[in-house]
């Protein structure tokens, strides 16, 4: 018989994720993943790589954040004119950012040269294609923000 | 000086940001639901406020004795340069953050 898995709504990173199967524990009466945090913001930054939708402001800000970046120096990493770009698209918050598709395309793979995850593996044997999944997640996209999903792995 | 104040002042003499930065290196911490309303009000991330903490001071005048437990205040400024003051509290599982404080708009 399948059980079906416990989905935890979780906001503690600054934006919303859905934690599918993590275990949890209370903290001030509400539920928060039993899970060592530098993993979870690992896997929260691996995910939004390939996340079907596009990033918000929040989402945004945490990936800049996570990577010690500046707005200046992200702006120029991802080719963006200039550091207010990137303070622009933060500031929308919970709705996407409202940067061009392929701006969104050269950041989430700038994203991927900071992983050691098994997609910095596929990213360095086939670009092209990894290059392909990202244009498919964006491809597939709705107006409406969509909240993240993390699937719980065993911790490293 | 009662028993509590005698071992908050303990505490601080033995570095409390030494004791921060081994939990945060060892992703023993948390956050409050208190301090994600804060955090979201604020549009402030995970990742920021866990490099005031490892980059911040701490901020003793703002220590307080509350619900049984010592907050400990440590103030600094994110990437952006936003002046943060975040309250943390310790438990079993590690550094709790209880709540977060933009110091440019709330002083």
């Amino acid at each position: 018989m399948k059980t079906e898995k416990k989905i935890l709504r979780y906001e503690g990173l600054g934006f919303p994720v859905n934690l599918i199967g993590f275990p949890t524990k209370k903290i001030d009466d509400a539920e928060v993943p039993d899970y060592n945090m530098n993993d979870l913001m690992r896997l929260a930054f691996e995910a939004l790589i390939i996340k079907k939708s596009r990033l918000t402001g929040a989402e945004l800000k945490f990936v800049r954040n996570y990577l010690g970046e500046t707005q200046a120096e992200l702006a120029r990493n991802v080719n963006a004119q200039h550091h207010s770009s990137v303070c622009g698209w933060e500031k929308k918050w919970s709705m996407p950012t409202g940067m061009d598709t392929n701006t969104e395309v050269v950041l989430r793979l700038y994203m991927l040269l900071h992983t050691k995850s098994k997609l910095k593996k596929i990213y360095d044997a086939t670009w092209m294609k990894l290059n392909g999944i990202i244009f498919d997640a964006l491809a597939s996209l709705n107006g409406e923000p969509e909240a993240l999903s993390l699937e719980y792995k065993e911790a490293a | 000086m009662g028993r509590d104040a005698r071992q908050h002042k303990q505490f601080a003499r033995q570095a409390l940001m030494d004791e921060i930065c081994r939990c945060l290196e060892a992703g023993r911490y948390q956050s409050t639901p208190h301090a994600w309303k804060r955090m979201i009000e604020r549009q402030l991330t995970l990742p920021g406020i866990v490099y005031v903490l490892k980059h911040g001071r701490h901020a003793p005048k703002h220590d307080e004795f509350k619900d049984g437990e010592w907050r400990y205040a440590v103030a600094g400024k994110d990437l952006d340069g936003v002046k943060l003051r975040i309250a943390v509290r310790f438990d079993n599982d590690g550094c709790m953050i209880v709540t977060v404080i933009n110091l440019d708009i709330e002083g």
